[in-house]
């Protein structure tokens, strides 16, 4: 593979998203697409929701879809669209600030671990095999009850969730460009270290995060979703679609559909979106990723 | 058309006249000549109708014979349906729950539901009478208080054995009790904090002696920590769930945990039999499918705990029959008194004075619970609403004259956090702790950060830590007295343990001085005083008392529904 630059590759990137691409390029596209409106939603909410999402009685109890509320409002009488919009700053926030955190510890441990070797690789391998071998949200739904209700708590348990996969990602990488040719001949001219690390092993494994990520991102909406339908979220104030969902499901018995079928939707949506995007990006990208 | 032609048509159609009239003339004719004989003939057929008619009498009579018997043997079989239906008729009452079983003894399950398993599996040496708060004699058939109020005797029933064949007399009431003070679980304490000890008179009676008088000892006796086992089914030294060792109406035939629990009248009880000899219990994982089960007829009963907007909207449909009554499961705020904000009392009352009942009740709830002003619940004896006396429905003008002297404005507002578990009360604990937040700062010189915990944190080490400044809690009371409503929030020996913290003298010695007093009206006013005092000075703050549901097929009778909020299953039958 190429040594290539973050810039360069991202042109050549957008370059390979073409109508010829057919199916994938296609798949790119609407995922960027969903998760932009969504990302726009989030960045915008305070001047697009219509109410406040948190203020009760804006409207009737459980008044369904008008013109007025158009997804109708919830048991409080707040105004479900605009619970939805405000959510989905909630969900962003809580998925970037995951990705970000746990793509930096992972990418920067797997990078360090391969590289280094020898016992501390093999105590640090064993340390994120045994975090890996939970499954996601069972973990998430310990470190949750261990670290209490809120934005920061909540990121940090889907951060240590997702930290295996970069690192168990990066590592392989690491070890298996260790032996390449050009590390060889970086080594030979002398290059050392930290140098070695970052400027030749770094860049070339960078191509395999996005997609990562992007993926990562698609379950990161689900486990927050999960959470808050566990009740194990977020406190009462902070918008969000897991917990309306659960509590909309309760309502649905009594054939009051609105509350919980609209976030349920953009938790589809998002994830749906994340998903695509991920994916497209994988064909393209690393067509040997494909199949995962 | 031509003339012709038309004429020709007239003519034809004359013609067919003239035939058709012609002939029926001529065969008048031919019968009148043939009368007389015709007649003769017709004589002969009546007679002939005589006598066939007398055959038919007489057949008819035989058949009315046979009907007869087929009769007698019609009713004969009716009697034996009747029969078999007297055999199968009490068919079993199946009723539905979401709660569940902790653990089948007496000396460590401490859970509303456990307990009124109890209470139909087995008897205290008192009980409360069905529908009531009154207390009437159990398996002791009468008791004795000494002068001092600290000794009292039970006479037992003669003749009584557990479902183990073990005989149940003084030295098994003994043994029960030493039990559960030797193992000292959950529920211990109401015993062991009263009882000094248990002496065997003889056979039939024994004898309580008290470490102090306690004036609402009998309500203690009806719990379930004082229910007799069998000393043959229950080990002394460890906790155990034996199927037989009990003593009640109704005996278990089948468990299995969290699916089903069968219970068969037990024959050897002294009082009247279970009116259904087979009760079955349902365990439901969660309140829809519990609503599902009562609607679709696989269950009688849906007892705790339907949702409301499930009952609203069961009660808009009209099928089903939905009883309620006031139960004496309360809610409140507690608010840390030895800790800075909360121990200023100014600041306790301005909450106390802001928080808005009604929204609670009304929307979150939707009616489905009542606004409550005082820690006693409504239907206690003794109960005032104290709150209302003191601050009115809700007094925001207050609110704000109380902050602005302690010292804060709208541009310097009020901030504290305010907890709740959202794993402990049901969905609707967020919206509660919501609402609260924003009566809250409907005064404009507060700003509530809400904060959540899980309920093994938030109650095993929050509460005791006094992480939390102000906290939501709920309580479902031990013992029907207004002393288990008041003393362990306020009593400077006990509040710590609720995370209250409250200690003032004058309260100590009011519920010192009510807790040994014999006499009721005394006692009353004591509480009265109890209650005015917390509301002036707000160390709890409650909000809502609970209504109890029950949702059944309107076939079902004998539901009685009282503020122990116990169900007495051998009172249910089907019609």
């Amino acid at each position: 593979m190429a040594n290539l630059t973050a810039p360069k590759m991202i042109t050549s990137m957008l370059s390979k998203i073409s109508p010829r691409r057919g199916v994938e390029g296609l798949f790119i596209i609407v995922g960027l697409v969903i998760v932009l409106t969504f990302i726009f939603m989030a960045i915008f909410a305070p001047v697009l929701a219509p109410y406040d999402p948190n203020k009760t009685r804006v409207g009737g109890l459980y008044e369904s879809p008008n013109s007025k509320f158009p997804m109708g409002t919830d048991r409080l009488g707040r105004d479900i669209l605009s619970r939805i919009i405000w959510g989905s700053r909630t969900v962003l926030i809580v998925t970037f600030l995951s990705m970000a955190l746990s793509s930096a510890c992972g990418v920067t441990l797997g990078l360090i671990s391969g590289y280094v070797g020898g016992k501390f690789d093999t105590a640090l391998s064993l340390f994120m095999d045994s975090l890996y071998a939970f499954p996601g949200l069972i973990l998430a739904i310990a470190l949750a009850v261990m670290l209490g209700q809120g934005i920061m708590p909540v990121t940090v348990s889907l951060t240590v969730v997702y930290v295996p996969i970069y690192f168990r990602m990066i590592r392989g990488e690491v070890l298996s460009m260790k032996e390449s040719l050009f590390v060889e001949a970086a080594k030979a001219i002398g290059a050392k270290g930290r140098t070695l690390i970052f400027k030749y092993i770094f860049p070339n494994v960078i191509p395999s995060i996005p997609i990562v990520l992007s993926l990562n991102a698609a379950d990161a909406v689900l486990t927050l979703a999960a959470l808050s339908f566990l009740g194990l979220g977020l406190p009462a104030h902070i918008p969000d679609w897991g917990f309306d969902l659960r509590m909309g499901y309760g309502a649905l018995t009594a054939k009051i559909w609105w509350p919980g079928t609209f976030p349920g939707l953009m938790i589809v949506l998002l994830t749906l979106g994340f998903s695509l995007f991920g994916e497209g990006l994988a064909e393209i990208l690393n067509p040997k990723l494909s199949g995962r | 058309m031509s003339a012709a032609n038309t004429i020709n048509k007239v003519l034809l159609v004359l013609l067919i006249i003239n035939l058709i009239v012609s002939a029926a003339s001529l065969s008048y004719i031919a019968s009148v000549s043939n009368i007389s004989s015709k007649l003769d003939e017709l004589s002969s057929k009546v007679s002939e109708l005589a006598t066939a008619e007398t055959n038919l009498a007489k057949a008819l009579t035989e058949m009315s014979k046979t009907l007869g018997t087929y009769g007698e043997t019609i009713s004969e079989i009716q009697e034996r349906l009747s029969g078999l239906e007297e055999t199968v008729k009490p068919k079993p009452i199946i009723l539905g729950t979401t709660d569940k079983i902790t653990v089948l003894d007496p000396a460590k399950c401490y859970d509303f539901y456990t307990w009124e398993i109890f209470n139909n599996i087995g008897e205290g040496l008192l009980k409360y009478k069905p529908g009531t708060t009154e207390i009437v004699p159990g398996i002791a058939e009468s008791y004795e208080v000494s002068e001092d109020g600290k000794v009292y005797t039970f006479h037992l029933r003669p003749g009584l054995k557990f479902t183990d064949g073990a005989p149940l007399d003084a030295s098994a009431v003994k043994y029960s009790i030493d039990r559960v003070m030797k193992l000292g679980l959950d529920p211990s304490w109401l015993v062991s904090a009263f009882v000094e000890k248990v002496e065997v008179v003889d056979e039939l009676t024994v004898k309580f002696i008290l470490k102090k008088p306690v004036s609402y000892f009998p309500s203690l006796v009806a719990t379930v920590p004082y229910f007799p086992v069998s000393p043959k089914s229950y080990p002394a030294d460890k906790t155990a769930e034996p199927l037989v060792g009990h003593y009640g109406p109704y005996k278990i035939k089948k468990w299995v945990r969290d699916v089903e629990l069968v219970l068969e009248a037990n024959p050897d009880y002294y009082g009247t039999p279970p009116k259904a000899k087979e009760f079955i219990i349902k365990f439901y994982k969660d309140a829809s499918t519990l609503r599902l089960a009562v609607e679709t007829g696989e269950i009688d009963i849906a007892w705790r705990t339907l949702k409301p907007t499930d009952i609203l909207d069961l009660k808009a449909r009209g099928v089903l029959t939905i009883e309620e009554v006031p139960g004496p499961y309360i809610r409140y705020l507690v608010l840390r008194c030895n800790q800075a904000p909360f121990n200023d009392v100014r600041l306790r009352r301005a909450i106390a004075a802001a928080i808005d009942r009604d929204k609670i009740c009304n929307e979150v709830y939707k009616g489905t619970v009542e606004p409550l002003y005082s820690m006693i619940p409504k239907g206690m004896w003794s109960h005032i609403d104290a709150f209302k006396e003191e601050y009115g429905v809700r007094n925001l003008t207050l609110a704000k004259e109380l902050l602005k002297e302690a010292g804060y404005s709208e541009a310097n507002p009020f901030e504290f956090e305010l907890w709740y578990t959202p794993t402990h009360y049901g969905d609707l604990e967020a919206d509660v702790a919501l609402v609260i937040k924003e009566s809250l700062e409907e005064t404009g010189m507060m700003k509530v950060t809400l904060k959540s915990a899980e309920w093994a944190t938030y109650a095993a080490e929050y509460i005791a830590k006094g992480v939390m400044p102000i906290f939501l809690l709920g309580w479902y009371p031990d013992y029907l007295d207004p002393d288990d409503y008041t003393t362990c929030f306020l009593h400077s020996e006990w509040s710590p343990d609720l995370g209250v913290f409250y200690n003032n003298s004058k309260m100590d010695e009011l519920l010192d001085k009510a807790s040994v007093a014999i006499d009721k009206a005394e006692r009353t006013e004591l509480y009265k005083e109890v209650q005015r005092l917390m509301a002036e000075e707000a160390p709890v703050i409650p909000f809502f008392q609970g209504k109890l549901f029950i949702v059944f097929w309107p076939n079902v009778r004998g539901v009685i529904l009282d503020p122990t909020m116990l169900l007495r299953y051998y009172l249910i039958y089907k019609e």
